[in-house]
Parts: C-alpha cells; sequence; structure tokens
C-alpha cells in the first residue's frame, strides 16, 4: 500500500518511513521464527512433532495462543508425572513388603552372578552375615565358598536364557527347591538372574514319614491276618511236644530233641507276638508311666551281656506319659540293643529324657502339646546314608542270619508301638560316627513329676496275699518308702485288721489286695467287705497277670488303682502320690 | 462402560484448522478434568496423518488412553481416561 503512495509530499519522510518499515517487517519476521522455534522446541520436549510452516500462518500462529496451549499441556503432563510417580512408589513399597514377608529366600543377581538384594527370610536360611555387602559374587556370600557350587541354578539360567527349577537341592543339610528366573533387558540379555529358594526339608521328612506309616500299615495287614493262625499252630505245636514228652523218659534222646523243637516253637511264638505288634493288632494297655524308671529298668536288661557304658541325663520333674509299659520297655530294650550291637570297646551309650513343647507344624508330624523326648545315643558303627530309609522297614536288618541276631523287626515293632502311643520316632546317624534315636511320647504337663530319689511317705498300710514271699517283698519295699506295714493273709483277716486299726484311732491309709486268693471268694469280696465299712477306704487291686478283668477295670470293683507284680519301687510310690497317701 | 459417555466430536479436517495439534491440545486441555474422571471422552477427526502420530503421543504423556482408527478418508483419534484409576 504504501508503495502506491510514490507522490507523498516529502520524500524524505517516505524514506524513513519506508526504511523503518522494513525494519520492523524484520524485527517481527525474527520474533515469528522465534516463537516457531520455541514452539517447536516445547512441543519436541512434549514428546512430539514440531509443526509444519505451511499448517500454520504467522498471523494465526499468533491467534492461537500456543504457548499457553502447550504450557497448558505442560501443566497435564507434569500432573500425570506425579500421578505416575506416587504410583510407582506404592508398588515399590508393594513389592518390598511381599520380597521381605516372603516365606521363600529370594536372591536377585546381577549377570556376573554378583550379589543385588536379598530378603530376610534368605539370609536366614544362608546365615549370611547381615553386614555382608551387596556386589560380592552369590557363592562367597551365600554358600561361604571359594568357587560356584558343581549344580548352580544361575549358571544354568544364564546358559539357557529362560526359568529353570532344581529341585532337591543340598544345602548345609538342608533341601531346598531352587526357582531361577532371568530378567532380560531390552537387547535380549539376561540382566538380571532372581532366585527363590524353599526350604522343603521339613516337608520332605513328613512325607517320608507318611510313606513309613503307610508302609506300616500295609505290613500290618498281612503280619496281622497270618500271626493269628500262626500262633493257633503253633500252640498245637507246642501241645503235641509236651504230650510226646510225657511219653518218653526224660534220659531218652528223642527227649532231647522234643526239647529243642519245644524251645524253637517258643521263640517261633515270641516272633509272632512280634508281628502282632508290627501289625498293631495289640491295643497298648495304657497308664500313667513314670519314664525315669522305666527307661533305667528296660536298659539294665537289654544291656545285660554289653561291655558297653551307658550315660543318663534325665530332666528334672520330667513329665509323666500315658503309655503301655510292657510295650514302651520294649521299645527301649530293642532300640539300646542295637545301640550295643553297634559299639564296639569303649561304647557309650547316652540316655537322654526332658520335657519339649511341639509347636504347629512340626516336621515330625505331631500334633501341638506337651511331649517327652527320649534320646538314645550311640557312638557305634553308624549307618550309611543308603540303609537310612530303609531300617523301620520290617525284615530289613544287616545282621548276619547265622546267628540268632537279626531279624529286623527291633525298629519295625519300636515304630509301631510309638505309633499306637501317638509318638513319632526318627534316627539320624553317620557312618562311622554314631546313631542317634528321638523317641517323642504325647505327656502329661500338669503332671512336673518330683525327682527320681525316693520320697518318704508316712502311713499305715496292710497287704493281703496268701504268698510269703509277696507279703514279704512288699512290706519292705512299703516299709522303705516309710511306711507301716501290716498283713492279712485273707479277706476275713483283712476286714477285721482294718476295723480294729479303725476304732483304735490309727486307721490304714491304704489296702493293696491280691487279685485272687484261692478258697476266699477273690478280691471282689474283699473290696465289698471293705467298702460297706469305710466307703472311702483306698485299695489297690494287684496280680501278676495286667489283663485280668479286675486289673484292667480296677475303678468299676471299686479299687482305686493296680499293681503289677512283681511290684516296682517306682510304680508303688506313683500309685502313693497319686492317691494321696502320706 | 464406552456407550453412554458424553462424547464431544471435534472436526479438525481440511484448511479449517491450520494447526491440527495445537487445537488438539487446546480441546485436551479444556476437557482434561472430565476425561480423566471417566465420564467423557474427546474424539478427534482428521485428514493430517502426522496428527495421528503427534495427538495420541501428546495425550499419552499427559495420562490419557488413546484410540486411532482410521474410517474412509479421514482418522478418528479417540482420547478417554486410562483404565487404571490415577
Ligand atoms: N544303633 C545303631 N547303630 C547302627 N546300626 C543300627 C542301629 N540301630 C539299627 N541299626 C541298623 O538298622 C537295622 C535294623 O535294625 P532292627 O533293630 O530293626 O533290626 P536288627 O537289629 O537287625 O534285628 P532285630 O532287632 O530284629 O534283632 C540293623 O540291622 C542295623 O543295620
Ligand atoms: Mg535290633
Amino acid at each position: 500500500m504504501l508503495e502506491s503512495n510514490t507522490d507523498n509530499p516529502s520524500s524524505e519522510d517516505y524514506r524513513r518511513l519506508l526504511a523503518e518499515n522494513k525494519e520492523l517487517k524484520e524485527k517481527y519476521g525474527n520474533t515469528v521464527s522465534y516463537l516457531r522455534k520455541k514452539i517447536d522446541q516445547l512441543l519436541l520436549v512434549m514428546g512430539t512433532l514440531p509443526l509444519k510452516p505451511e499448517e500454520l500462518d504467522d498471523s494465526t500462529l499468533i491467534e492461537l495462543d500456543p504457548i499457553g496451549i502447550i504450557a497448558g499441556s505442560f501443566d497435564q503432563v507434569l500432573k500425570h508425572l506425579h500421578t505416575t510417580n506416587d504410583n510407582l512408589q506404592i508398588a515399590r513399597d508393594e513389592i518390598k513388603a511381599i520380597f521381605d514377608s516372603a516365606g521363600i529366600g529370594i536372591l536377585v543377581l546381577d549377570n556376573r552372578m554378583r550379589v543385588v538384594s536379598y530378603n530376610k527370610k534368605q539370609r536366614e536360611l544362608f546365615k549370611t552375615d547381615p553386614e555382608a555387602v551387596s556386589g560380592e559374587e552369590c557363592y562367597k556370600v551365600m554358600c561361604g565358598a571359594d568357587d560356584m557350587p558343581s549344580v548352580c541354578t544361575f549358571r544354568r539360567v544364564m546358559k539357557l536364557k529362560r526359568p529353570v527349577h532344581l529341585r532337591n537341592w543340598k544345602f548345609n543339610g538342608r533341601l531346598y527347591d531352587v526357582a531361577g528366573t532371568p530378567i532380560v533387558d531390552k537387547h535380549g540379555e539376561v540382566a538380571r538372574v532372581v532366585l527363590a529358594y524353599m526350604d522343603i526339608t521339613d516337608r520332605k521328612r513328613a512325607e517320608e514319614e507318611l510313606a513309613r506309616v503307610n508302609k506300616f500299615e500295609a505290613a500290618g495287614i498281612f503280619a496281622g491276618g497270618i500271626a493269628h493262625d500262626f500262633n493257633n499252630l503253633l500252640t498245637s505245636i507246642l501241645g503235641n511236644i509236651s504230650l510226646a514228652k510225657t511219653l518218653v523218659s526224660p534220659k531218652d534222646r528223642i527227649a532231647e530233641k522234643l526239647n529243642s523243637a519245644e524251645s524253637a516253637s517258643m521263640k517261633a511264638k515270641e516272633l509272632t507276638h512280634k508281628l502282632l505288634t508290627v501289625a498293631g493288632v495289640t491295643e497298648p494297655q495304657k497308664k500313667k508311666i513314670s519314664v525315669p524308671n522305666l527307661i533305667k529298668d528296660a536298659t539294665v536288661l537289654a544291656m545285660s551281656f554289653s561291655s558297653a557304658v551307658c550315660e543318663y541325663k534325665m530332666q528334672d520333674g520330667l513329665w509323666t506319659i500315658d503309655a503301655d509299659e510292657a510295650q514302651l520297655r520294649q521299645v527301649i530294650h530293642n532300640i539300646v540293643v542295637n545301640a550295643c550291637e553297634a559299639v564296639t570297646g569303649n561304647g557309650t551309650i547316652k540316655i537322654r529324657a526332658e520335657n519339649i513343647s511341639v509347636t504347629d507344624g512340626d516336621p515330625l508330624s505331631l500334633e501341638a502339646g506337651p511331649y517327652v523326648k527320649i534320646t538314645i545315643e550311640d557312638n557305634g558303627s553308624g549307618i550309611s546314608e543308603e540303609n537310612l530309609p530303609k531300617i523301620f522297614d520290617p525284615y530289613f536288618t544287616t545282621k548276619g542270619m547265622g546267628s540268632r541276631k537279626g531279624r529286623g523287626l527291633g525298629l519295625a515293632s519300636a515304630f509301631s508301638i510309638i505309633r499306637s502311643h501317638s509318638g513319632s520316632m526318627a534316627v539320624s546317624s553317620r557312618s562311622g560316627v554314631g546313631t542317634v534315636c528321638s523317641i517323642y511320647l504325647p505327656a502329661d504337663a500338669h503332671s512336673g513329676e518330683a525327682t527320681d530319689g525316693q520320697t518318704r511317705i508316712a502311713g499305715r498300710a496292710i497287704v493281703m496275699d496268701d504268698e510269703e514271699i509277696v507279703r514279704e517283698v512288699a512290706g519292705d519295699m512299703l516299709s522303705l518308702i516309710g511306711l507301716d506295714v501290716s498283713f492279712a493273709l485273707n479277706s476275713d483277716e483283712l476286714i477285721n485288721a482294718y476295723k480294729n486299726a479303725a476304732v483304735s484311732g490309727r486307721p490304714f491309709d491304704i489296702v493293696i489286695m491280691d487279685v485272687n486268693i484261692p478258697e476266699d471268694g477273690g478280691a471282689e469280696r474283699a473290696i465289698s467287705g471293705l467298702l460297706a465299712f469305710d466307703p472311702a477306704a483306698k485299695a489297690v487291686v494287684s496280680s501278676g497277670n495286667p489283663n485280668d478283668k479286675i486289673m484292667v477295670n480296677f475303678e468299676r470293683y471299686g479299687f482305686a488303682g493296680a499293681l503289677t507284680k512283681p511290684f516296682k519301687m517306682s510304680e508303688i510310690t506313683a500309685i502313693m502320690k497319686r492317691l494321696g497317701v502320706g | 462402560m464406552d456407550r453412554d459417555l458424553k462424547t464431544i466430536e471435534v472436526d479438525i479436517r481440511g484448511q479449517m484448522c491450520p494447526a491440527t495439534l495445537l487445537v488438539a491440545l487446546k480441546n485436551i486441555n479444556e476437557y482434561g478434568g472430565d476425561i480423566r474422571k471417566g465420564s467423557m471422552k474427546l474424539v478427534f477427526k482428521t485428514d493430517n496423518r502426522d496428527a495421528t502420530v503427534t495427538i495420541p503421543d501428546s495425550a499419552a504423556n499427559m495420562g490419557y488412553a488413546v484410540n486411532v482408527e482410521k474410517t474412509d478418508n479421514f482418522y478418528s483419534i479417540t482420547i478417554g481416561a486410562l483404565d487404571a484409576r490415577e
């Protein structure tokens, strides 16, 4: 427009204006191109393409307020980044919480086997020095070794570049399932390896225990089935042998042969009995038992032909257990005999008994609760790793067939007895070092039995028995613990003595009577007479046969307890204590 | 959940809109709050091929879900809320 007004009066002014105008145009052009440049720069920062000049003419560009728009967009980008960051932080905390609380050990390595991080469980499993710094090779920090282990999950992951699962990896006497997972970077290279260690030692043990129990059930059904018939046949054989013996003179050589046949048949009968125990056919006859006495009794007998020495360590205040005494004695016997057979020369057998509390999730598949743990340890030949899983199998033996030894039923029946007492049994051993056999039996935690030493009891007792030797022995024992003892030969004598004592103001605190005195009406008559006079009378029935119906159901007959003959000091004391005598 | 969502369509085809991206950004800025809440979405119709890159890129950086569809002779770029609640 300006160019057309050439006839402007002042050409001076005109030129000046023209120059100014040109200058302004240039400046405007610069500003706009500056703006375009900066807008493009901002768009690039936002992560998108620059504007194309043909898309936008200069004036529209300004009108559009591009910087304002981009500023608004930036605001949104920033807000989004913030939320993303917050979410990331939460995700990180989440992962860290999972990492730390996981019940499996987690170890993260870089691709040169150096430790990046590991969780708390991993530290516990590998007993890692809490000071141990990351950045060291895994085998140094975790395994405490100078070299890579021969079986190494890390190496396999690196080689295969895919997840690897290693079962039953052994480390420090424990068993692990190891899962290794590679983390691959964007170039497809392994950047990290995540290793997860699951300690399966306890689960494995429980599984083995279960398998063993199953095996026993099968063996039991089999053994139980034939043992009964077998026993009957043997009874008939034995009967016929003793009949045959009456038909020949004892000096005859036939009698000699019959005698050996008889003793072999007796052994066969014993064996049948063992089989029945393995089969779990004989129900345990349970009663309260003081463990230390039983252990000592059984051990002394089992060691009678051994030169090994035995050391006992019984916890004070050991709980009592509910168990079948004869069966438990058998268990201790079998284990101690094994120990004696395993040691040579200066063999030592250490026997311990202690109270323990089993909590849930115990590897021995025991229910939670109080237990008495008996440990029998020897320094004998030990058991090879190969044989260890088999020792509880019926008929497994390493002892030669020639001698009378080695039927392979000792541990099998011990195990079966312990199971029928809801207990558990475990053997650990090292070849050439020795063997440790542990037994767990449910205990009565409230018993807190007093020390083993004889406690003295004051009071009066009367013993009714028709056998003099029994009266004598019982009298000695009872006086030994402090009781004043009188005797009766039959029910009438007993009841008379009891009445007189009561009348004279020195009543009997306890009555011990034989279950069956011939021609006397037996214990049933005696107890009813006694209770008729004194309903609070404390009477204990005794017999050589623990399976006698009155012995088994003594309470139903009005007795306060039952004692098996021959009497044992420990049992007498226990029963007195239980009845509050003295 | 798309069905009954309030949708605003912005037609930036042809010469009417010289700076497709800037116009799109301006709209996103304006409706951003509602889009994020998930109560509405924006649909841009464009015949500019570059815009099918620039608009989704920027929207993604701002934290939106973007979907590009090609119809006969133009593109529809839909801007909505991300699935995961922010
Ligand atoms: N304390 C021990 N030390 C070394 N080996 C043992 C020990 N206890 C058991 N064993 C091994 O376990 C096997 C099985 O023991 P188990 O008591 O069941 O049978 P046995 O002793 O061979 O025969 P049995 O007890 O019937 O006479 C033994 O043959 C022996 O190899
Ligand atoms: Mg044995």
